[in-house]
C-alpha cells in the first residue's frame, strides 16, 4: 500500500493572513486551507460538483458545438440525432452517479408524458414494490432502504396526487436537483441494482469484471465495490439489471467513434436493455459518450 | 446537520442501546450526533493485540450516511492506534471501505467490525511503509489523503 503524499501535505504555517503560494513554496508547510483553495482550481472533480445533478434541457445543437473541431463519426451521429427528432439533452453531473440520474429523471419524465400518468405512476409504484423482496433476499436492512426508497417513491405519488412537484418538467427537475433527495434516490437505485444482480447471480456472474484491472470479480465483490457505493460508474451489468429489476426499457445512443458502416440503417448505435424497447413502448432513452450518461429525448411539449 | 443524517444516527444510537454492539466492540462516547468513540480489542488467543484495546474515533458530517464519516484511531496519551500496515501512527487507516468503496449501507458499527477483522487477520506489528513521510505531511483529515489500495487481504 502507498499514499500520494505529495497531493495532500500538512498544515504548518501559522493561520492568519493568505500567503503567495508559488513554485518556490514548501509543500509541506501548506494548510488543510490551502489545499483546498489550490484543488478548487485545479481539480476537475471539484468543477464538476458546482454544476447541477440534473438540468433542464438543452438543445442538442449544443452538445454539437462541443464536438464542432472533433471527430467527424461524432459529428455524423449527432446530426442522425437531430435529423430524426432526438433534439433535446437533459444533462446530468459527471460524479459516477449520472446514469442513476439520468434514469431517474428518464423515469419520472416518461411517467409524466404519459397519456394515463396516474396509471403509469401506479405501475412504476407496483414495479418497484416488485423489486423490494430481493433487496430483504439480500439481507439489506428493511428499515434502511425504505428510507432510501421513500425519496424516490414520494414523487412517484405525487403524480397520482397531483403534487406540485411532478406537474411539469421543470418541478420534476428541481426536485431531482435537491442533494438530498437526489443521493437518496441514486442509493434506493443502487441497491435495487445490487440485489438484482446477487439474486441472478447465474446470470450476471460471467460478465462480472473490475473495470480497473478486468479480472473476473465474484457477484458479491462486483456488488459491494461496483454497485452500492457511490459514485461507481454503471456499465451494461448495471443497466441490464436495473431495467429488468424494474420491467422498463431503456436504449443507449452511444455517441462515439465506432464506425457503423453504410449499411447501417441508423447512423447511431442505440444498446437496448430489457423489456420493449420499440418505440411504442416508451423505453427510457439516454445518451452515453464514453465515461458519462445523460437523458436525451425529442421534444413532445408545445413551447411555453 | 441534515435531516437524513440525524435520522440515521439516532437509529444507529438506538439499535446500539437496545441490542447492543458485537463482543469486542463498545461504544465509549456519542456525545453529539457528530462524533462517536469506540473502543476496539480483538478477540480470542491468537492475535497479536491481545490485551490491546484502541479507540476508533468517527466524525460524521452532514452528508452521512451518503458520504463516509471520518474514521481514525485516537493517539493520544491514552490511546495509541494498533501497529499495522495499514495504519499510520497519527490514526490515520488505510483501507476501501473508509475511501471509495464505502456504502450507504454500511454504519458505524460495520465500520467497527471491519476495523476489528483488520487488525484479526493480521500477523506482523509493523507500521505501512512511508509511514514517518506520511505523518510528517498528512493533512488532519485522513479524507484529504489520496489513498491507494493495494491490498485490503493484508
Amino acid at each position: 500500500m502507498s499514499t500520494q503524499t505529495d497531493a495532500a501535505p500538512a498544515q504548518a504555517s501559522a493561520e492568519g493572513q493568505p500567503r503567495v503560494i508559488d513554485e518556490n513554496t514548501d509543500l509541506s508547510t501548506l494548510t488543510d486551507q490551502e489545499i483546498m483553495k489550490l484543488m478548487e482550481g485545479m481539480d476537475h472533480q471539484d468543477d464538476q460538483m458546482n454544476k447541477p445533478l440534473i438540468s433542464t434541457p438543452v438543445p442538442l445543437s449544443v452538445i454539437r458545438q462541443e464536438y464542432e473541431k472533433g471527430s467527424t463519426q461524432i459529428l455524423k451521429k449527432l446530426d442522425w440525432l437531430a435529423e430524426n427528432g432526438w433534439d433535446q439533452v437533459w444533462r446530468a453531473r459527471g460524479d459516477g452517479d449520472c446514469y442513476y440520474r439520468s434514469f431517474t429523471l428518464a423515469y419520472l419524465v416518461r411517467i409524466l408524458h404519459s397519456t394515463d400518468s396516474q396509471l403509469e405512476a401506479n405501475l412504476a409504484y407496483e414495479s418497484i414494490q416488485r423489486a423490494l423482496p430481493a433487496m430483504e433476499q439480500c439481507g439489506f436492512d428493511k428499515e434502511l432502504y425504505e428510507e432510501f426508497l421513500d425519496s424516490l417513491l414520494v414523487l412517484i405519488r405525487s403524480f397520482a396526487e397531483g403534487g406540485e412537484s411532478t406537474s411539469t418538467e421543470y418541478g420534476i427537475v428541481q426536485s431531482l436537483q435537491d442533494a438530498e433527495r437526489s443521493n437518496c434516490i441514486v442509493v434506493a437505485l443502487r441497491l435495487i441494482t445490487s440485489s438484482y444482480i446477487r439474486t441472478h447471480s447465474d446470470l450476471f456472474s460471467p460478465f462480472l469484471l473490475s473495470p480497473t484491472t478486468f479480472l473476473p470479480l465474484s457477484t458479491d465483490d462486483f456488488c459491494r465495490s461496483e454497485v452500492e457505493p457511490c459514485g461507481k460508474e454503471a456499465d451494461h451489468a448495471q443497466i441490464m439489471a436495473l431495467a429488468e429489476a424494474l420491467n422498463i426499457g431503456v436504449r443507449i445512443a452511444y455517441l462515439d467513434r465506432s464506425d457503423l458502416g453504410s449499411e447501417a440503417d441508423s447512423a447511431i448505435n442505440w444498446v437496448e436493455f430489457g423489456k420493449d424497447t420499440s418505440e411504442p413502448g416508451r423505453p427510457l432513452t439516454l445518451l452515453y459518450r464514453p465515461g458519462h450518461y445523460d437523458v436525451v429525448t425529442k421534444d413532445v411539449l408545445p413551447q411555453v | 446537520m441534515s435531516g437524513l443524517s440525524t435520522k440515521r444516527l439516532m437509529k444507529e444510537l438506538a439499535d446500539i442501546q437496545s441490542k447492543g454492539t458485537p463482543e469486542g466492540i463498545i461504544l465509549l462516547s456519542a456525545d453529539s450526533m457528530e462524533e462517536w468513540v469506540f473502543l476496539i480489542s480483538v478477540l480470542g488467543e491468537e492475535t497479536i493485540y491481545k490485551g490491546e484495546t484502541f479507540a476508533l474515533r468517527m466524525k460524521f458530517g452532514n452528508r452521512y450516511p451518503i458520504d463516509v464519516p471520518e474514521v481514525t484511531f485516537l493517539a493520544n496519551e491514552q490511546y495509541q492506534p494498533p501497529l499495522h500496515p495499514h495504519v499510520y501512527s497519527n490514526g490515520h487507516i488505510c483501507a476501501s471501505i473508509l475511501g471509495n468503496e464505502w456504502s450507504p449501507v454500511l454504519n458505524a458499527v460495520a465500520i467497527c467490525i471491519t476495523m476489528q477483522s483488520m487488525l484479526a487477520s493480521n500477523k506482523k506489528k509493523e507500521r505501512p511503509e512511508g509511514n514517518d513521510r506520511y505523518v510528517r505531511t498528512a493533512p488532519s483529515n485522513p479524507k484529504l489523503t489520496r489513498w491507494h489500495y493495494d491490498d485490503d487481504t493484508v
